[in-house]
């Protein structure tokens, strides 16, 4: 598992460092300048940048083949190596969050944003960041040619939350907005469960093809 | 056996705590009176009299109103073993009525409570203490003024209050006797409430008891005693003991003593002439010019580091300068939040009152949150932090309509009078000592104008570099939104010689998260003080 987590973490390193974070970089820093370090529109760009980043993550755009050759022979089991990816996902978001540090750190002290409310969105962006992620490598496997499917996906996910009322609690731009700017920030567990299961959810039916896939492959191998 | 056991245990440790809580509130008695003797003169301050026994130490007095929902006060307070305490609080009684709730706070747990209506006891007319005095004076008091409204109060040395503030709706106080014992507190204010324009009447005994510095000399003999001027107020010594007859059937003895004017036509310089000024929508307050020079330095190191450096170096210089620009955020933070003050603006009025002593008004507002708007960015939803003379504090919450107001001590330097989710505003009392020593020296000329005898006149500079004043039509444009308390102030001394000025007034000591320089407007008599 380690292996895996330090495979992709590398892969990104190599190859997806350099465009992820001078994009979410230089949005922040256009951002914070625009507006004063206002914190709703910080937050609302960073939320781009998560979902941006974990299905990116999720399509594989920057991850490590080699990964995906050891579960094809068999190496590694598709559940140990999907937990280790979303383990990874966990260090790159934190990873964007210290390379994010100054302009946080100046809209919590020239605004006055509570400390509990930043705590409540550090837990939501590192949902949002895995939802995206799972979204990322579901469309990966189902795509069917498309290179474009995740991000359809990941659209449609966004605006039928936005625009379905009892689905905006998990709306991750919503999320963010309540948490920043409302009286009440709302619950937070709604939103945390149904990303949760979501997640897994779509896990599953990725590990699913997998084993299938695994399992035809060993089978060929043994054919021969 | 062993589960039973514990949970045995635990039900008893349970009863025990709950009994132990529940032990604290059966212990405590806490009364609670406002005004004197229950009555209160409304759009006046009042004192809010908290007496208690049995509260454990560490605990808070919590205030608050209906009239200002949202709006917390705490006071601290300190307990003697089987002793009671008493805790004066000034109270601004609003004019269309209100109900205070004051709580007894300890451990988290509420104590006490008790709700108190402003309105059930009003009276709209000069209040007169007396204190160690004869009942019958009281009655004759009363007749003296038949054409106005005057309620006689006789008060106890303790109830007589501590506070300038509290002094606000006291027209006269006749003190006789010499059974009492004053703080120097109480002497204070009650030396700040004469010079406003008070009217103190004591006698020989009690002169003794309040000292001898009330009765600085020059006086005028009068019929009824000397008459010594402290400001625009006046103390009258009687010459003979209050018992006597002259005082008891005479009326005109009383009038004349305290020359009161009517009520209507009552003017003295207290607290409550800080009518609320109804500001334009404030201005907002300007961010510091260069505050993108933060930002695009950071995006354009970032940047630098994540396109050209090499993926081994990346992290490192990454981790580098986030650390330099973490680092540096927190000075620069502290520097643009306490230029910017979260938006919100602050107005501040300083009457200087003829004894060197001074009471203020500030008046902290968040304009309307529209994001922007050309003129500047809204004010933070999330508030500002107030902190006044490094004692008491609060905050200022309008997305949470709430303000909170905490005293350090049992005197605090100011006071809420009113306050809404984004508007708070305090009055206070301070000595001239704290003020800044240009307001002596009067240096800012270009900022000061003098009123006198109904004529404004402003300060102008000749070649040779000397000031002169000049007549000027209107009241100066600085001035208007100020109009009503200025005229209410000038009301007190129609025929004197009234300074204003706009200065930088750092000695009110009030800031905003950590920016403390904001022009005040002062104002003060020069000449015409009340003649004996």
């Amino acid at each position: 598992m380690i292996a895996v987590i330090i495979a992709d973490l590398g892969a990104w390193i190599k190859r997806g460092s350099r465009p992820s974070l001078a994009i979410i970089l230089g949005m922040l820093a256009i951002i914070a300048g625009v507006t004063y370090f206002r914190p709703e529109a910080i937050g609302e760009i960073f939320t781009l940048a998560v979902i941006w980043a974990g299905l990116f993550a999720g399509e594989e755009r920057w991850g490590n083949p080699e990964v995906w050759r050891w579960v094809s022979r068999g190496e590694f089991l598709p559940l140990r190596v999907m937990t280790a990816k979303s383990v990874a996902i966990i260090l790159l978001y934190l990873l964007l969050m210290a390379a994010i540090l100054p302009i946080l750190v100046l809209a919590r002290m020239v605004w006055g944003v509570p400390i509990d409310r930043l705590w409540l969105l550090f837990w939501a962006w590192l949902m949002t960041m895995e939802t995206s992620f799972a979204l990322g490598i579901t469309a990966h496997y189902f795509r069917d040619q498309n290179p474009y499917f995740g991000s359809i996906l990941t659209i449609v996910g966004l605006v039928t939350t936005a625009l379905v009322p009892w689905l905006q609690p998990v709306n991750p731009f919503i999320r963010v907005w309540k948490i920043i700017g409302s009286v009440n920030p709302g619950d937070q567990g709604v939103f945390i469960i149904a990303n949760l299961v979501a997640m897994i959810g779509m896990l599953t039916l990725v590990g699913w093809r997998l084993r299938r896939e695994v399992i035809w492959r060993l089978g060929q191998q043994l054919h021969r | 056996m062993h589960k039973k056991g514990m949970l045995l245990a635990l039900t008893l440790l349970s009863c025990l705590f709950l009994t132990a809580s529940y032990s604290w509130a059966a212990n405590v008695q806490m009364s609670v009176s406002i005004g004197f003797k229950g009555y209160v003169l409304p759009g006046r301050w009042v004192p809010l009299q908290v007496e208690f026994k049995g509260a454990p130490k560490g605990g808070t007095i919590e205030v608050t109103r209906r009239s200002c929902p949202g709006l917390v006060e705490r006071y601290p307070y300190a307990t003697y073993a089987n002793q009671s305490t008493r805790l004066e609080i000034p109270f601004y009684a609003e004019e269309t009525g209100d109900i205070a709730t004051v709580k007894l706070i300890a451990n988290g747990q509420v104590l006490a409570e008790q709700h108190l209506r402003t309105y059930e006891s009003i009276f709209l007319g000069h209040f007169i203490l007396t204190l160690q005095t004869p009942v019958q004076i009281g009655k004759s008091i009363g007749i003296s003024f038949s054409n106005e409204p005057i309620n006689v109060i006789p008060v106890t040395s303790k109830e007589l209050p501590a506070m300038i503030l509290d002094y606000d709706s006291i027209s006269g106080i006749v003190v006789a006797g010499s059974d009492f014992t004053l703080n120097p507190a109480q002497k204070r204010a009650l030396r700040d409430w004469v010079a406003g324009g008070g009217r103190l009447f004591i006698t020989p005994e009690a002169v003794a008891a309040l000292g001898s510095e009330f009765l600085a000399p020059p006086y005028r003999q009068r019929a009824y005693g000397r008459v010594y001027t402290l400001g625009l107020g006046r103390i009258v010594c009687g010459e003979s003991e209050l018992s006597l007859l002259p005082w008891v059937n005479n009326p005109q003895l009383w009038r004349e003593a305290f020359d009161i004017a009517p009520f209507a036509k009552s003017h003295r310089l207290t607290p409550s002439l800080f009518e609320l000024t109804e500001h334009k929508k404030p201005l907002k307050q300007p961010v510091s010019p260069w505050y993108f020079l933060f930002p695009t330095l950071w995006g354009i190191v970032v940047l630098s580091v994540t396109i050209l450096s090499t993926p081994k170096k990346r992290f490192a210089l990454l981790l580098a300068s986030t650390i330099i620009f973490t680092l540096a955020a927190i000075p620069f933070g502290r520097y643009q939040q306490s230029y910017w003050r979260r938006g919100a603006t602050i107005h501040s009025h300083l009457l200087l009152l003829p004894n060197d002593e001074a009471i203020f008004q500030t008046q902290i507002q968040l304009p309307d949150a529209k994001i922007w708007d050309g003129r500047g960015i809204a004010a933070s939803p999330w508030g500002v932090e107030i902190q006044s003379r490094g004692t008491d504090s609060g905050k200022l919450q309008p997305l949470f309509s709430r303000v909170e107001w905490n005293h350090r001590t049992v005197m605090p330097f100011c006071n809420v009078m009113t306050a809404h989710g984004d508007e708070l505003n305090l009055v206070g009392c301070m000595s001239k000592n704290l003020l800044n020593e240009t307001l002596q020296t009067v240096q800012n000329h270009l900022a000061t104008v003098k009123y006198e005898e109904h004529q404004w006149y402003v300060t102008y500079s000749t070649n040779d570099g000397d000031e002169h004043w000049r007549r000027s039509r209107r009241m100066p444009g600085w001035l208007i939104p100020e109009r009503v308390w200025v005229e209410r102030a000038t009301l007190t001394a129609p025929n004197g010689t009234w300074l204003l000025g706009k200065e930088s007034i750092r000695s009110i000591g009030l800031s905003l998260q950590g920016g403390s320089h904001h022009q005040v407007i002062w104002m003060k008599l020069i000449t015409g003080e009340a003649k004996p």
